[in-house]
């Protein structure tokens, strides 16, 4: 026994060299150690940026928990209270730069301001200040450049932005989901701002592009547009503009440039009623999907765009999820992509709907499975 | 627009030919087709395949409904357990059978043990190998697949420690030099090969014969750690070769194994090979799921997370389904995450560095990218 067991650990050592057959031990390794070893080129996350929002703030839990999974990208807001400066405007270069710092020290890369500052009513309704607010900006992108901040995630919903009827929808074995339905707010009344046209947001949309595009090629800055979630006709009387996928081509027809991008946010183009792959593949061949916002919904309306539908767990909705990923490493993207909502799942509150951390958890698994399965079909 | 509007609910099912060249506008589902990812042949979503492997994960027998409703959750629908002590009844299996029944999930396997003079040829054992004959027959009369079941004379369970992991999760790594002196305990002594063989060889004639009459099929878990001596005992399922000679014992498809992709990976052997070679002769009855970095075969290893290990894990999912391979599939062996360690009772997990159901949520979303990947292509 003695004997054996000292052969034994010899010959452990040396089986990670030799494919060799060991009769000795009866120990052999038939197969070479390196046979079923991923492939060299495999590339980390399909080439992409592993990202995560944080919105709520630097939650340590999260932050750890996203460490844990590999996942190094952190989206958020610029918010001055973290960093003790309050008393600056968000899109000063020192704050930012603060901010950049502060998610530096706990290991993540702060690599998208979704929700940028200095972006508001005014410029979206065309109110006076306007100018003020694309002068701070422009500031804004230069601060963000400094601080190697590259994305800008934004949208065109003034007043009524992200909207639910139903934050606590009950999905599979309980989990709760976000849904929308159109006919409960129907009869809601217009908000204080009236009736905002169309015409009107498409116009003060272009002002701003003309404003903060040139400014914003020269400094490599990439403006991603997020499309109106829900992605409806109008909500209490403010219309809604970008719903669907020939307005996102006027979108980046208005001002053509690198910068002048979009969030390719899979729940919105797919209730638009878009074709997800070749959405991808239409905007990525063109080089202006800055930012995906990969997540899946089901339609329950019937109708295009949705009027009436539910955010799903990432391997249940409407969308092929693998068809979408492929898309992604076809073209090439190489930039920020994060799960965006998940139902929040038993052991989570529901504090904040669309951000349960168990249910990011799922979801990552489910996106690191994709990103090595598209490399290896 | 009303013309897509109409159409898109129609063609919400039909992706893969929007992705055709030509249409109008490529952007749109306004192709009329029979399903999504026609080109693939295969539906989106894709539907509970019978022909593919049941995704499962491990509970206890006696889990509360909350527990339950987890799983569900996750949008897994199989259970296994460890079963109760033998004999088994058909009214108690019927019992647990039924009580997960009412939440929506099947068991598809449960563990049988308790026989300890089976295991070391002593007096007593026709007797536990009545129990296991009449656990069987329970087995197969309430409908329960697969009853899975272990051989070790004492497993080395010493040479587990915790090692760190990406942001401070944790890996459960072996080293066969932390548990290699390690003596026989005095109550069970020392076993030899050809003892443990022959035990081995009573039991699985005794019980085959029986188990394929009931319609039930035998797993056998390999011996994990794979490593020849364990406790001063031998090992007799810890070689490839030991696993070739195990299914040719009694030539039955109810006389097969667990692959465990780990352990074979573990033993440096290829898994794709070792798959093949099981399922070609209907012996792979179970399946783990899950990936390792070897530094030396048999006695230097660490179980990882199932997107960084040495694995190809869309090539072992590919062979199974390309087998049509349709028992269960367990992604086990979480990793420690730091979610499940601040949660009280988070985890309960008999490896160090093991997690619990964070670190499981993560596997099981891991795992169902994989099967619809493969299915996809």
């Amino acid at each position: 026994m003695k004997n054996n067991r000292r052969d034994f650990i010899k010959q452990g050592t040396s089986l990670a060299t030799a494919g060799a057959v060991l009769p000795l031990t009866g120990l052999s390794s038939t197969f070479n150690i390196h046979t079923n070893r991923k492939p060299a080129n495999l590339l980390k996350d399909a080439g992409m940026e592993a990202s995560e929002a944080y919105f709520s703030g630097m939650n340590d839990q999260k932050i750890n928990l996203l460490k844990q999974m590999d996942v190094f990208g952190a989206v958020g807001g610029i918010n001055t209270k973290m960093v003790n400066m309050e008393s600056a405007g968000a899109f000063e270069e020192k704050p930012v730069l603060a901010v950049k710092e502060a998610w530096k020290k706990v290991g993540l890369n702060f690599n998208v301001v979704e929700g940028p500052p200095s972006l508001g009513e005014k410029t979206k309704l065309g109110l006076e200040g306007r100018d003020e607010e694309i002068t701070n900006f422009i500031t804004l992108m230069k601060s963000l450049s400094k601080a190697g901040i590259r994305v800008i995630c934004y949208n065109w919903m003034p007043v009524i932005g992200w909207y639910r009827t139903d934050k606590a929808k009950p999905g599979r074995g309980g989990a709760l989901m976000t849904a929308f339905d159109y006919d409960v707010i129907k009869d809601e009344p217009n908000t204080k701002y009236g009736m905002v046209t169309k015409e009107t947001l498409w116009k003060n949309l272009e002002y701003f592009l003309k404003a903060v595009v040139p400014e914003a090629e020269k400094i490599g800055m990439k403006l991603a547009m997020h499309p109106d979630d829900p992605q409806v006709d109008s909500i209490k009387g403010i219309g809604r503009i970008m719903t669907s996928v020939d307005n996102f081509k006027k979108l980046v027809d208005l001002v053509p440039s690198p910068s002048n991008g979009i969030t390719m946010c899979q729940g919105n183009f797919s209730l638009m009623g878009a074709d997800i792959p070749s959405t991808v593949k239409y905007f990525g061949k063109r080089k202006l999907i800055h930012f995906v916002h990969f997540r899946n919904v089901r339609d329950l309306s019937g109708k295009t765009p949705s009027t009436k539908f539910e955010e799903t767990f990432h391997d249940e909705g409407q969308i092929d999820m693998y068809a979408a990923m492929k898309a992604y490493y076809e073209i090439g993207f190489k930039g920020p992509i994060r799960p965006d909502h998940v139902p929040t799942m038993a052991g989570d509150s529901n504090d904040f709907p669309g951000y349960s951390t168990i249910g990011s958890l799922f979801a990552w698994g489910y996106i690191k499975g994709l990103m090595e399965s598209v490399q290896k079909r | 627009m009303k013309k897509n509007r109409r159409s898109f609910l129609k063609n919400s099912t039909s992706l893969a030919a929007a992705l055709s060249v030509g249409s109008l506008n490529p952007l749109i589902n306004n192709k009329e087709s029979k399903g999504f990812n026609t080109l693939a042949g295969s539906e989106w979503p894709l539907k509970a395949n019978p022909n593919a492997p049941k995704l499962c994960v491990g509970v206890s027998m006696d889990a509360d409904e909350k527990t339950m409703r987890r799983i569900k959750q996750l949008g897994v629908d199989y259970v296994l357990m460890g079963g109760p002590k033998i004999p088994w009844t058909t009214d108690v299996l019927k019992g647990i059978m039924d009580r997960f029944k009412t939440q929506g999930l099947t068991v598809i396997n449960m563990m049988i043990g308790g026989y300890p003079n089976v295991i070391y040829g002593r007096a007593g054992r026709d007797e536990e190998i009545k129990n296991v004959q009449e656990s069987l027959r329970a087995a197969g009369a309430v409908g329960l697949p697969v009853v899975e079941h272990n051989f070790y004379a004492d497993r080395l369970m010493e040479g587990y420690y915790e090692k760190p992991a990406r942001g401070g999760a944790s890996y459960t790594a072996f080293d066969y030099d932390l548990a290699k002196d390690i003596p026989a305990k005095p109550a069970i002594g020392v076993h030899t090969i050809e003892e443990l063989w022959n035990n081995l060889t009573y039991f699985l004639k005794s019980v085959i014969p029986v188990a394929e009459k009931a319609g039930v099929r035998m797993a056998l878990h390999p011996n994990d750690p794979p490593i020849p001596i364990a406790h001063g005992s031998n090992q007799i399922m810890a070689t490839l070769k030991d696993w070739k000679r195990f299914i040719s014992i009694v030539d039955s498809p109810s006389n097969g194994m667990t692959f465990d992709c780990g352990v074979t990976r573990e033993m440096g052997e290829d898994p794709i090979e070792v798959a093949r070679y099981l399922g070609k002769r209907d012996r792979i009855n179970h399946v783990h799921y899950r990936n390792v970095i070897v530094d030396k075969p048999y006695v230097k290893y660490a179980e990882v997370f199932l997107d960084e290990g040495q694995i190809n894990m869309f090539n072992v999912m590919k062979e199974l389904i390309g087998m049509k391979y349709s028992h269960g599939l367990y992604p086990e062996h979480p990793r420690a995450l730091d979610y499940d360690r601040e949660h009280p009772g988070g985890i309960k997990n008999q490896y160090p560095g093991g997690g619990g159901y964070a670190g499981e949520t993560f596997n099981v979303g891991f795992a169902k990218a994989m099967m619809m990947a493969v299915q996809s292509i």
